[in-house]
């Protein structure tokens, strides 16, 4: 709000504090118009159009069929998330940074009752009885390093729920990538998607 | 491979994209996501990146040769449902670009403007190869121009901006600021008094043998519809004989930042006149979308105090100016002429 405008402002903050005050306008108004017409804009617009300064620049390139737009508008942050919900807390991380879910613990995957969203760190802090967190390696989380198999057998008898974090921010872990044609390491696929 | 600074404070600004009182409803989520080449993008590398609400830093995750994109998404309790609010697509070789849109309406959180006011949109291009050999991505990126109108009442929420209508798309092929000037809006709409609704404009990098076409920057403007109002209860050339009559003012898409009230003044309508204002006739805005109003006149004799010719104008101040919405005039006559003649009989 400009200087003038808040001059208004307070003016008329004035006024409905005081509803009998009758006062003449102010004086640092701009110079008045009659509202826009229709016919008059009508015809701005067709000025506009045809001066698109957009038709002014090089051609588009590549591909033009398609409007680049259109996929990034159809994500969902939800759909592509597993949740974790518990005493009305819930936060969102993405698929396959779930490495393991205990029996005991799956109905936390799903939205029970009232509910307040909460980023991970605070729903972390909140949570941290039955959630365990593993740092992972880029490359682990890529994919290109598997987890030994100790670590995978540590993780499926946890009784907590284990989320892969990279720098304390939960991450999605790629399954192993095949090393050789035809062999393939240990997968990650996320249990919530059972 | 490179890290990517990325600034954060987009998220305060982005806080208030929402009405600032149903802020603490949303929870806000930044993700970077590494593109693998392929096109199942429930392949690609997927990392919450838990910043803090304000601040800048490095991202620790290395971009890898397919390039990473960091979304900044919004999340409402209830219903529950995600925004995304802001996307940026880094790479090795892509250009960068940043889009500012500017309008007469000073407001900083979301750019604004009015059906009838013009706005400027800025576009910095850096990163863009000079060498004519380059592959066209490194030397070229698109400009996209989408326009949505609201539907009846609405406010931008719920929209699916998958339905908005690509109107034109360009590209650039020069480092340094594009500045482009609009005179009026583009979206769609019969009366072009009441549309309401959002222009975007987007910077897409060229696909390559990496990566499709992704968005390195966007920026889009709310536009909303010019106030009316009507007058009931009084009409141009009516008489006050006695007391004035209880007017009602209704009016309708009053502007988010906008003072409006009804004034009057002796004589005929004259624009740009100041003249008082009718007492509890003032009302101000200071929100994020219009609103509608009744205004109710009463008890307003005090201000039309001299018979003759009077004017009625309803008007509304705007970061554009102050517009006169309507008027009518009236002819005040309270004194009591008696014609008669004093005679005598003897």
């Amino acid at each position: 709000m400009n200087l003038t405008h808040a001059l208004f402002a307070a003016l008329g903050v004035a006024m409905a504090l005081n509803p009998s005050t009758s006062m003449g306008a102010p004086e640092a108004r701009a110079p008045m118009r009659d509202v826009a017409k229709h016919d008059d804009l009508s015809m701005k617009l067709r000025m506009a159009q045809q001066k698109d300064p957009i038709n002014n620049m090089g051609p588009a390139i590549g591909n033009l069929e398609e409007d680049p737009s259109i996929p990034q508008t159809k994500r969902s942050f939800i759909d592509s998330s597993t949740i974790l919900c518990f005493r009305g807390l819930i936060t969102f991380v993405p698929k396959r940074a779930v490495l393991h879910v205990p029996k005991h613990l799956e109905s936390r995957l799903k939205i029970q009752g009232k509910i307040q969203v909460k980023n991970w760190q605070e729903f972390y802090l909140a949570n941290r009885g039955w959630i365990r967190t593993i740092e992972v390696t880029r490359d682990q989380a890529l994919g290109n390093t598997p987890f030994s198999e100790a670590a995978i057998a540590a993780m499926s008898e946890s009784s907590s729920l284990i989320v892969a974090t990279f720098k304390e921010g939960p991450i999605a872990v790629r399954p192993p990538q095949k090393k050789d044609a035809g062999e393939e390491l240990a997968t990650n696929s996320d249990p919530s998607e059972k | 491979m490179k890290y990517f600074i990325r600034s954060f404070t987009l998220l305060s600004s982005v806080l208030l994209l929402f009405v600032q009182s149903e802020a603490q409803d949303y929870t806000f989520f930044v993700h970077q996501i590494q593109m693998d080449g392929d096109a199942d993008a429930s392949n690609d590398l997927d990392w919450d990146v838990s910043v803090t609400q304000e601040g800048s830093d490095i991202s620790p995750l290395a971009i890898n040769p397919f390039g990473a994109r960091f979304e900044l998404w919004a999340i409402r309790t209830d219903p529950l449902t995600d925004y995304l609010i802001d996307t940026t697509y880094v790479n090795s070789y892509i250009p960068v670009a940043e889009v500012k849109i500017t309008s007469e309406d000073p407001y900083e959180v979301i750019p604004r403007t009015r059906a009838d006011r013009p706005f400027s949109v800025e576009i910095v291009v850096s990163g863009l190869s000079l060498d004519p050999s380059a592959a066209d991505p490194a030397k070229s990126v698109k400009l996209l121009r989408h326009v949505q109108a609201y539907t009846g009442k609405g406010t931008g929420k719920n929209v699916d901006r998958g339905q908005a209508t690509l109107l034109s798309q360009g590209s650039l092929e020069d480092n340094g600021a594009h500045t482009l000037d609009y005179t009026v809006t583009s979206i769609p709409g019969g009366d072009r008094t009441k549309v309401r609704g959002e222009e975007r404009f987007s910077i897409y990098s060229l696909a390559d043998y990496q990566a499709p076409e992704s968005q390195l920057d966007a920026g889009f403007i709310q536009v909303w519809p010019v106030a009316e109002s009507s007058v009931s209860g009084l009409s141009h050339g009516d008489q006050i004989k006695g007391v004035a009559p209880e007017v009602v003012v209704d009016l309708v898409d009053l502007y988010p930042d906008s003072w409006t009230y009804a004034q009057v003044y002796k004589g005929s309508p004259q624009l740009g006149t100041d003249g008082t204002i009718v007492p509890n006739s003032s009302f101000l805005i200071d929100g994020t979308v219009p609103r509608d109003e009744t205004l109710r006149l009463t008890d307003w004799d005090a201000v039309i105090d001299e018979d003759g010719e009077w004017t009625l104008e309803i008007i509304t101040v705007t970061p554009f100016g102050a517009d006169r919405l309507s008027y009518l005039s009236f002819d005040v006559e309270r004194t009591i002429r008696i014609n008669g003649a004093v005679t005598s009989v003897e």
